[in-house]
């Protein structure tokens, strides 16, 4: 612990609650989470794990109530986020943390070019920065950073409304407005796959070439494996609000320990053939009476009877290589 | 050439009693989430307090009034104008009625005027509006829409004191008037909602089934346009009120001596800033109504708005 | 042979998205979304038909079912045959159904589960206790019996499109649509819904028109494999065959593009047909062979001439100037 450095981005212990109707939801149970900088993090899950909840959590952008955050700290550069005053915080989503959302159209603003959008996006940076820029020097950063993500014309796109874009093209503006402020960590929810296929491939490519470029910080959130494979060298896997197992990319895949991260595994359709595997039985519980002990047991085909009692650890079961599973962990003593 | 047929129906797992016990419990359920929804915001519970209340004292008037006989021809010249008494709670107007109870019966008309209007506006409006919006662009739709376009066109209130006075000025014919040019906004808006429903896929799977116009119109659109018209009329019934006791305040609507807000707010008038009472309590009771059907109807549009569980 | 249960000839539908110019010379702007379309479908066979948006893939389908009448072309379905302008009767309504592919919209929000399964029960197997039949079609399907009385809202994803399964079967059918019936789920839902639909296609010997984007799904699934682009199939095989030699150079970039979740499927993905350009518009379908604009065999008549089907062997089409 002496040697190695802060992480970029450290969550411990998160949980988050919504008041709804008939009680509460417990989504997040205790989330841990860390990145160092320059890493690519996927974080997989399916709808309703908690993946988005955590990124609101992150940037602070959970509407309480009815959310409401009983315990946990998310530490960014060893500064917790969640006792921030509105202008530490606004530098951190300003330049700190950017994000790409899974829908270009809905992320652009219909009535305003992308120019007016894109400057609006490096001005409030150059302000949290104490910086002042004038328009010349704000075209100038709009225009290289459209050349960034190999859009043709950029002049032309700066004068143009998003409905004129293609949704490809799209895209690549907003990766390209997220990239303008040159943040810390960038956050990317599905990106592309509102899209097509070949149009996927070509934003996935353009985004692994610009973060390795850059050495950028990226927090990829997806349910789709493929997807992870491509783009990260570390993931974590979250289900029902906590993160089940983390391990570099190529090991998760090759050599994966939870009972529910390789059920996710198998469940994937191979280009290969060999049919669908029958998928994970069960759904994701109900958070207002979430199974106590491992919320993922009564769908675990491993299940033990410590599982429904007590709640799995994340514990190291071989270097850099955590899982909060009993089949992998001495089971905790009784202390006489 | 039918293979599900050869499976035979399997006698079900469930006995009938246990079915029906199924449905009772999931419409008790439906019922208090609806009812969570609703109340979620107080407001909307006090102004369905409100009109219960109204609605209540209304229909018990002959009861509860303390002089039920002031509500007709009734002259008490010795007691007019008085001002609110422990007699008279609200005071008397200037020929002497009570004019709690005046009140009270007054409420009825206004009510009765507000139900008699929407029951005789909605049904045509919606069904017009249905049928316009589901065959889209077509000559149903071009037609019927151009007509409701007319009489949107004509003043409303215009067109009431034009029937009211060909006719003979009485609640009943003043009913017929604001009747008359209600319903085009009903077809309005259930045409704007019918437009957009014909395209989801539900309608889509119901038509390439096969199932009968009746059967889309009623039961796959008709459904999801009760939120949006609810709404409405809960707060179009606080209009036709309003409408009514203006009609009344002119003379063509409830005639002399059959108690109605808006002739008793117009009497009064005549008696302020003096006798302040005979007129401003009539209208703090149309204000009270009105409010009432409002809040409510937000409180309905909450219930419907939030689709989560 | 045994005879083909759907046979679709040189369909085409056109759609008029408006116009241009003033009055009295306005001249329509028309999509040819479907435009020439030839296949046919096999008793107890799934036809995967594969296509990015604009592809028109969706198209054929509601045409099939009979949301769109053919602008031409002709639709036979056992010995019945549907025109341009021929009413449908309602025994092929009842033959033909679909899934939607938004579960969400696809299930009257207003209803509960037994109002919608009910639906099809009325118009096509009147008599009988509706009641018993909404409970085994549940069965069927897998879902619990509360399910009757619930709102679709109260469902998951996954258990909204099985319901829609549900419905779809209710009529009996013998060909079922499928429009991208997973694609909104999960992966670990979509292998539970796949299975699901495999395991109906044996038990009622239904024949499927699987309608998706996603290869590898169609690896899985899929007897034989259409794709479809701008409009036109440019490749039809028998599943093995498709993976093992890609033919058209488009299907060699869809299959390059496929993000894959392991090394022996990175194999199979053709390296050096990296995916560039994005699809014209089909209001403006480019000359020749529609693919040319992002092509990187293309050749100069490719633009100018649009290849003919050819048979490669094996039931094999390709639509490509590179063949034989």
């Amino acid at each position: 612990m002496v040697s190695s450095p802060t992480p970029l981005l450290e969550i411990r212990d998160l949980a988050v609650n919504f008041a709804v109707y008939g009680g509460e939801l417990r989504v997040l149970d205790g989330v841990n989470f860390r990145m160092f900088a320059g890493e690519r993090v996927g974080l997989v899950g399916e709808t309703g794990c908690g993946k988005t909840t955590m990124m609101k959590a992150i940037l602070r952008v959970l509407p309480t109530p009815p959310a409401r955050i009983p315990r946990g700290e998310i530490l960014f550069k060893g500064k917790d986020i969640l006792k921030m005053k509105e202008r530490e915080l606004r530098s951190v989503r300003g330049t700190g943390i950017s994000m790409i959302f899974q829908d270009p159209t809905a992320a652009l603003n219909p009535v305003f070019t992308i120019g007016a959008q894109m400057h609006a996006v490096i001005q409030s940076q150059a302000q949290n920065n104490h910086r002042s820029i004038d328009r010349r020097k704000i075209w100038q950063l709009a225009v290289s950073a459209l050349k960034d993500v190999a859009l043709a014309d950029p002049e032309r796109l700066l004068k143009s409304y998003p409905i004129q874009l293609s949704g490809g093209m799209r895209q690549r503006v907003c990766i390209a407005m997220a990239l303008s402020t040159n943040p810390e960590i960038l956050i990317a929810d599905e990106p592309g796959t509102s899209l097509d296929v070949t149009i996927q491939d070509q934003i996935l490519r353009l985004l692994r070439d610009l973060v390795e470029k850059r050495n950028m910080s990226v927090i990829l959130i997806t349910h789709t494996l493929g997807v992870v494979r491509e783009l990260t060298n570390r993931v974590y896997v979250m289900y029902a609000g906590s993160i089940v197992e983390t391990a570099e990319t190529t090991k998760i895949f090759s050599q994966p320990l939870h009972p529910y991260t390789r059920g996710l595994i198998a469940t994937v359709p191979r280009l290969t053939g060999g049919g669908i595997a029958s998928g994970i039985p069960g759904r994701i519980p109900d958070y207002r009476n979430p199974p106590i002990g491992c919320r993922f047991h009564p769908r675990c085909p491993h299940v033990m009877e410590i599982c429904k009692q007590q709640k799995p650890p994340l514990i190291e079961v071989e270097p850099n290589h955590s899982v909060a599973c009993f089949l992998y962990s001495p089971t905790p003593k009784v202390e006489l | 050439m039918q293979p599900l047929t050869e499976t035979t129906l399997k006698p079900s797992s469930l006995t009938l009693e246990q079915v029906k016990q199924l449905e009772r419990i999931s419409r008790r359920e439906e019922l208090g989430r609806n009812w969570y929804k609703f109340s979620r915001n107080p407001i909307s519970v006090v102004g369905l307090l409100v009109v219960l209340t109204v609605v209540l004292l209304a229909v018990f008037a002959p009861y509860i009034a303390p002089y039920p006989a002031h509500a007709g021809p009734f002259t008490d010249f010795a007691n007019a104008k008085k001002p609110p008494s422990p007699t008279y709670w609200l005071g008397t107007d200037q020929i002497g009625r009570d004019i709690l109870s005046r009140i009270l019966f007054g409420m009825r008309s206004s009510l009765l005027m507000g139900v008699v209007v929407l029951s005789l506006v909605v049904p045509p409006g919606v069904l017009l509006g249905l049928l316009a919006g589901y065959y889209h662009n077509t000559w149903i739709d071009t037609l019927i829409m151009r007509v409701t376009d007319i009489f949107l066109a004509v003043p409303p209130l215009i067109l009431a004191l034009a029937v009211a006075s060909v006719l003979e000025p009485n609640l009943w014919n003043s009913m017929m008037a604001v009747s008359l040019m209600w319903w085009p906004w009903y077809t309005r808006l259930v045409y704007g909602l019918a437009t957009a429903l014909r395209n989801e896929y539900f309608v889509i799977a119901a038509e390439v089934t096969g199932a009968s116009t009746a059967h889309i119109l009623f039961r796959e659109i008709f459904p999801n346009t009760v939120s949006p018209i609810l709404t409405k009329m809960s707060l179009d019934i606080a209009w036709v009120i309003i409408i009514g006791s203006m009609l009344s305040f002119v003379g063509l609507g409830v005639q002399p001596p059959e108690p109605s807000l808006g002739t008793m707010i117009a009497d009064g008038a005549k008696y302020l800033p003096d006798q302040w009472w005979i007129a401003v309590f009539p209208a703090l009771a149309i204000v009270v109504i009105v409010l009432g059907f409002n809040l409510l109807g937000d409180g309905i549009r909450d219930m419907f708005a939030s689709e989560e569980a | 042979m045994t005879q083909p249960i759907l046979s679709v000839q040189e369909l085409k539908k056109y759609f008029v998205v408006g116009h241009t110019g003033l009055l009295g010379k306005r001249t329509p702007v028309i999509v040819r979304a479907v435009d020439g379309v030839s296949f046919e479908i096999y008793p107890g066979e799934t036809l995967g038909l594969v296509g990015e948006s604009g592809s028109g893939k969706s198209t054929v389908a509601y045409t099939i079912v009979g949301m769109y009448k053919p602008t031409a072309g002709k639709i036979r379905f056992m010995d019945t045959e549907i025109g341009a302008n021929d009413q449908r009767p309602k025994e092929l309504k009842k033959a033909i159904q679909i899934v939607f592919q938004d579960p969400g919209s696809s299930l009257n929000p207003r209803q509960t589960i037994k109002q919608i399964l009910e639906m099809p029960l009325r118009v096509h197997r009147k008599g009988g206790n509706r009641l018993e039949m909404v409970l085994h079609l549940l069965e069927i399907v897998g879902l619990p019996p509360e399910t009757m009385y619930k709102y679709p809202r109260m469902l998951s994803g996954g258990e909204k499109q099985i319901v829609g399964i549900a419905r779809a079967l209710a009529t009996e059918p013998s060909l079922v649509i499928l429009d991208e019936p997973t694609s909104a789920l999960d992966v670990s839902v979509q292998a539970k819904t796949i299975n699901l639909l495999l395991q109906l296609q044996r038990q009622f010997n239904l024949s499927y028109l699987f309608i998706t984007h996603d290869l590898s799904l169609m690896r899985n699934v899929a007897n034989r494999v259409a794709i479809m682009y701008l409009g036109k199939i440019c490749e039809v095989a028998n599943t093995a065959d498709f993976f093992q030699k890609p033919l058209h150079p488009y299907t060699q970039m869809l299959l390059s593009s496929i993000p894959v979740v392991s090394e022996e499927e990175e194999a199979l993905r053709p390296k050096k047909v990296l995916s560039q350009g994005e699809i014209p518009s089909p209001v403006n379908i480019p000359t020749g062979c529609s693919f040319h604009t992002r092509c990187p065999f293309a050749m100069p008549h490719c633009s100018k001439v649009d290849p003919p089907f050819v048979d490669m062997g094996g039931g094999h089409l390709v639509r490509c100037h590179l063949y034989p």
